[in-house]
């Protein structure tokens, strides 16, 4: 009966998911831009879309779901406006070797971390999206599809792609 | 029939294949070693692939903080969009002010000693590029979500003045107003969200501007009582 007063969530609500996840939208933007400036920005549009739009906010999801959606978009939207048309930085060969060798130290899996990061960075802007929104984030393959502007085949090949330049470069850091 | 590693791939994430290929990949997973062991290498690196983490840097936070909270006080006449706002308004009044005189039945019957049609065009431009050019550094300030809409009004302003400017006949003021609306619209749909792109337009725009203003107020003929004038 009072679900509408679910849906719109106050200034209160909105610093508190920032507080708590603000870092995790900065950093699934990052993966996707590859740019800390840009997820920056992603995250900052995204909030301010979801204040001015939070009247739409039905309250069927969380809310950081919600803002998380929205930030994604962003970043996706940011690189496009940066980069020009995602055809345009496609080369599906381009994908040097890691430059770091393994590490074997009790920061292994930071180190991890950060080698993952560089991995996804070499990747074309098509493959990066497609890897970091279907397994990072559980899109649909559907739903990356039509982001891309793609179909779902193209989407599927430059998953399989991603995965394959990723799995080389774990298998070269791991020696 | 084989199982590839792209068949994996999909099946990992359970999205992509038929039901009858989701059932066949199953089986054999089940019933070949070989493909099990494959399987469980892969789904171990995309496991593995999740590792990328850390924080959000400090400055990002407060910044997002601030712009949430600039944005949720539309009632207190937010500084950026009040000094937009009244800048807007200045500049708005400027080009009525133009139009207004250029409309004007005695235009052609000034005093001999008034300043000529070109003069007064200059002087117009000019306060046009002065406020063009605060206005350009507030949107600069301004939150990326905001930044293109200021500086599409920022072109149309520039597309009113250069009109008027068309219309008295000052043709070198019209191709300066006109370089500066490319200039606003690369601006505008460039990027408006890149931080360093923006800085960078803003500083050439800055420059050349003040060229401009210079170029003006030292032609034959001076606008130097320009502030009186305001």
């Amino acid at each position: 009966m009072f679900g509408f007063l679910r849906s719109r969530p106050g200034l209160d609500a909105f610093h508190q998911v920032l507080s708590e996840h603000g870092a995790r939208w900065y950093r699934a933007c990052l993966r996707i831009t590859g740019e800390p400036s840009l997820a920056e920005d992603a995250v900052q549009d995204a909030l301010l879309k979801a204040w001015h739009r939070r009247t739409e906010f039905r309250g069927d999801a969380e809310l950081d779901t919600w803002i998380h959606r929205i930030a994604l978009n962003a970043a996706i939207d940011l690189v496009r406006k940066r980069r020009g048309p995602i055809e345009q930085d496609e080369n599906p060969d381009r994908h040097a070797a890691p430059a770091h060798t393994a590490p074997d130290s009790q920061y292994e899996a930071r180190a991890l971390g950060g080698h993952i990061a560089d991995s996804l960075e070499r990747l074309t802007q098509r493959e990066r999206e497609a890897f970091v929104l279907k397994h990072l984030e559980g899109w649909s393959l559907e739903d990356i599809a039509a982001h891309q502007g793609g179909n779902v085949n193209n989407t599927k090949q430059a998953l399989f792609r991603a995965v394959r330049k990723l799995r080389t470069d774990l298998q070269a850091w791991q020696g | 029939m084989t199982i590839t590693d792209d068949d994996l791939i999909l099946y990992r994430y359970r999205d992509g294949l038929a039901p009858e290929d989701v059932q066949r990949i199953e089986r054999a997973i089940a019933d070949d070693p070989a493909v099990a062991a494959r399987y469980s290498a892969l789904t171990a690196d995309l496991d593995r692939m999740r590792a990328i983490d850390g924080p959000a840097p400090a400055p990002a936070l407060r910044r997002w903080r601030s712009a949430l909270d600039q944005a949720a006080r539309p009632a207190q006449a937010r500084p950026f969009a009040m000094g937009m706002r009244l800048a807007a308004v200045a500049a708005v009044a400027v080009v009525a002010f133009g139009l207004a005189w250029l409309g004007h039945p005695d235009m052609d019957a000034v005093p001999a000693a008034a300043p000529s049609v070109s003069a007064r065009m200059d002087r117009a431009v000019q306060l046009h590029l002065l406020g063009l050019e605060a206005q350009l550094a507030q949107a600069s300030r301004a939150p990326a979500a905001e930044r293109g809409a200021a500086i599409r009004r920022l072109v149309e302003q520039n597309r009113l003045m250069t009109t008027v400017a068309e219309r008295t006949g000052a043709a070198r003021d019209a191709r300066v107003l006109r370089a500066f609306t490319v200039a606003l619209e690369d601006l505008s749909s460039a990027d408006a969200s890149a931080n360093g792109a923006l800085k960078a337009a803003l500083a050439q725009l800055d420059f050349e501007m003040k060229v401009t203003q210079a170029r003006l107020a030292s032609s034959s003929r001076t606008i130097g009582a320009l502030p009186a004038a305001l």
